[in-house]
């Protein structure tokens, strides 16, 4: 376009692609991969340098001797990484560290900071395990007790700061972190010492004096733990990521993964104006930092919970909030609470509370329910009203009888896109039909055949209820795609069901399952018109 | 609602050896170059790429067809995709030079990407290689970057 060196017609190798585009590429190699090109040829030699994108992966580090050692040197390796790099512009940071031992603390503060103070707008942090190292490599490798020893000491020092444990919110949250390490009970002392790194929050120092005293301590109780097991492993230490950090910086999408998040002290007066996006997987977090983290990120339009531990009565007040997803809980006697105008997204993904609100979502658009269990279901129900596009399963662990699956008030006159898991068995073919008899304006109906395990409870179904004839109302319906098309009986008949009420059908699409490779002999029986019936081969 | 694909409008592209290339404007329009040529009222005539050629733009609105249907779900482009990034180099670098003139983000993120697996965890002497690079550097520089660097080449 500006240069003639960006015609196309003359670029036959990768030398003759212009050196913005050969950044690019080079921005999807881990930082370790674009560091060793530097080596290919003089041009290449310092561009590594200048990627705007960070990505350090401990798992694909080649390893030395013990993960204790690789640990040493991966964190090596970032920090030598970060003072070469001096000060190019850095717009994604992903750094994913096992974590483990509290000593990395001073290194994984400093990394964000670096991040952060480079203008850092997408970081993603994840300090869960390398699973692989803690799957056979302790069979051979006897220093790594004493480097447990050492750790669990690390811990130990912890309770030291327990000792001050007034301000850490965030000791019992880690009891339920302990939960999750299940088994360890033993150890719960150690689960306390992190604790009480978490209420640190930001304070590194107190980091610090843990770790000098993992130093003295470590020899003893390495000797005591001398029959420990990496499979045991219990004195995990959790990184305790400080939110204050991004404070004055430009991170809109933040994503953080098994660690500890701490709020500033002075949580009233906290304002993250850049933050959009947030996702916070396997963190620990109490009902409390969820409502403070949206009341002080004030331009949050994304919040993403997956598999948190410490929620029960989850409240979300926001009126800039646009996509909420909320994963992996299950707290019978929790509830959730949602305000947000501006919502238009809301995915509810195998989180069971017993009472779900959702007040004033005039927005919404697109619902994702993931709930195997009616009771759950039923309890969202009032959500979708409104929804035009609606993500569901319905292959519900309770048996149904047809008269309960919906309330008669019950109607979805907005609906245009169902996309729905089920089995085609008989109680769930009732179900959709109750549901499509409700979407007078259904365009669109996405299939996907999911095997659940589950007990044959059909034979528990009435009689009646199992005899009745299925009958589709959809008259608006233009578009069917099943997807993972097996050809079985169950599947033929429900595409002649189809067949027989669509009034304006236009299109059925089928995608056969890659483990059924006859699934397709069966669709000939119905000759269906070309026009109709389309088969997409993958 | 956007346009839905019966209703839209066409837009002819002349690539830059002449062939004239008849469009539909939503399809068109997911290269943000042209977007803003349609939104400036710019784009009556055939629009004039003078970057790209018959072929590739061909291949360009191939993608940008697929990429604008609705109904295609995020796993049927993921394999779609798939296959599409499968050419020879030229192809894959007239694809980087065009996406990036006609400002299509996600075409070149997957080109690039592409790119890039051609080069992860391999040797500097294997992606020479591939790419057919010429090693400029003399035995005593290559040995100083080594030696530089050595604490990331282990």
């Amino acid at each position: 376009m500006e240069d003639s060196s960006s015609d196309a017609s003359r670029v036959s190798s990768l030398s003759d692609i212009p050196e913005h585009l050969v950044l690019h590429i080079l921005s999807f190699l881990s930082t370790l991969d674009a560091i060793q090109t530097s080596i290919v040829c003089q041009k290449w030699r310092h561009l590594w340098s200048s990627i705007p994108f960070l990505n350090f992966s401990h798992a694909l580090f080649p390893r030395f001797g013990s993960h204790s050692e690789t640990r040493r040197f991966f964190a090596e390796f970032v920090d030598r990484t970060l003072i070469l790099r001096s000060h190019s512009p850095l717009l994604k940071f992903r750094l994913q560290f096992d974590y483990t031992e509290d000593r990395y603390a001073y290194h994984a503060d400093s990394w964000i900071r670096y991040a952060v103070t480079h203008n850092v707008v997408d970081l993603d942090l994840d300090f869960s395990k390398v699973l692989d190292y803690y799957n056979y490599e302790h069979l051979y490798d006897d220093g790594e007790f004493y480097d447990g020893g050492e750790l669990v000491d690390g811990n130990g020092g912890g309770e030291l700061v327990d000792g001050n444990g007034g301000e850490a919110g965030h000791v019992d949250g880690n009891g339920g972190e302990g939960e999750q390490v299940d088994g360890n009970g033993g150890e719960g002392e150690q689960v306390d010492g992190n604790g009480g790194n978490g209420g640190e929050g930001e304070q590194v120092d107190g980091n610090g004096g843990d770790g000098e005293l993992v130093d003295g301590n470590g020899g003893d109780v390495g000797g005591d733990h001398i029959d420990f097991n990496e499979e045991n492993i219990s004195y995990y230490s959790y990184y305790n990521f400080p939110l204050s950090v991004l404070r004055n910086g430009r991170v809109r999408v933040l994503k953080l993964r098994f660690c500890n998040l701490s709020l500033p002290i002075n949580v009233s007066g906290m304002r993250f104006i850049s933050l959009r996006s947030m996702s916070l997987t396997e963190v620990y977090l109490t009902d409390q930092i969820v409502s403070h983290i949206v009341m002080g990120c004030v331009n949050l339009e994304a919040l993403f919970l997956d598999n948190n531990w410490g929620l029960k009565d989850v409240k979300i007040a926001s009126s800039k909030l646009r996509k909420l997803v909320l994963k992996n809980l299950s707290c019978d006697e929790g509830s959730v609470e949602i305000n947000a105008s501006s919502l238009c997204s809301l995915s509810i993904e195998e989180f069971f509370v017993g009472k779900y609100d959702l007040n004033d979502a005039v927005s919404l658009v697109e619902v994702n329910v993931s709930l195997p269990y009616y009771s759950h279901w039923s309890k969202v129900l009032k959500f979708l009203g409104h929804v035009k596009r609606l993500t569901m399963g319905i292959s519900w662990f309770e048996p149904l009888a047809s008269k309960d699956v919906l309330p008669e008030s019950f109607a979805l006159y907005n609906l245009n896109l169902l996309d729905v898991q089920m089995e085609y068995s008989k109680s769930d073919m009732h179900v959709l039909a109750a549901l499509l008899e409700r979407s007078p304006n259904l365009d669109t109906m996405i299939l996907n055949c999911t095997y659940v395990l589950r007990v044959d409870e059909e034979e528990s179904l009435p009689e009646e209820f199992l005899n009745k004839p299925i009958n589709f109302s959809i008259p608006s319906l233009r578009q069917v795609k099943i997807s993972t098309f097996r050809g079985t009986e169950d599947e033929l008949q429900f595409l002649m069901l189809l067949e027989k009420h669509g009034v304006v059908l236009e299109k059925i699409v089928v995608v056969p399952s890659k483990v059924c490779e006859n699934s397709l002999d069966c669709l000939k029986e119905l000759k269906f018109s070309e026009d109709l019936l389309h088969i997409l081969q993958i | 609602m956007s346009l839905s694909p019966s209703t839209s409008k066409m837009l002819s592209l002349k690539s830059s050896d002449g062939k004239v290339l008849e469009v539909e404007e939503h399809v068109a329009v997911l290269c943000e170059t042209i977007k803003s040529l349609v939104e400036d009222g710019c784009a009556d005539s055939p629009i004039p790429l003078a970057n790209v050629d018959g072929a590739t733009l061909g291949n360009v609105m191939e993608w940008c067809k697929k990429h604008a249907d609705q109904k295609a779900s995020a796993d049927d482009l993921e394999d779609w995709d798939a296959e599409f990034v499968e050419r020879d180099q030229g192809e894959l670098y007239h694809l980087i030079m065009a996406a990036n003139y006609l400002n299509i983000k996600g075409l070149l993120d997957l080109i690039c990407q592409k790119v890039a697996d051609m080069i992860k965890g391999k040797h500097p002497e294997k992606i020479r290689e591939i790419f057919n690079i010429e090693n400029d550097f003399t035995p005593e520089q290559q040995e100083q970057i080594r030696k530089d660097n050595s604490w990331a080449f282990e």
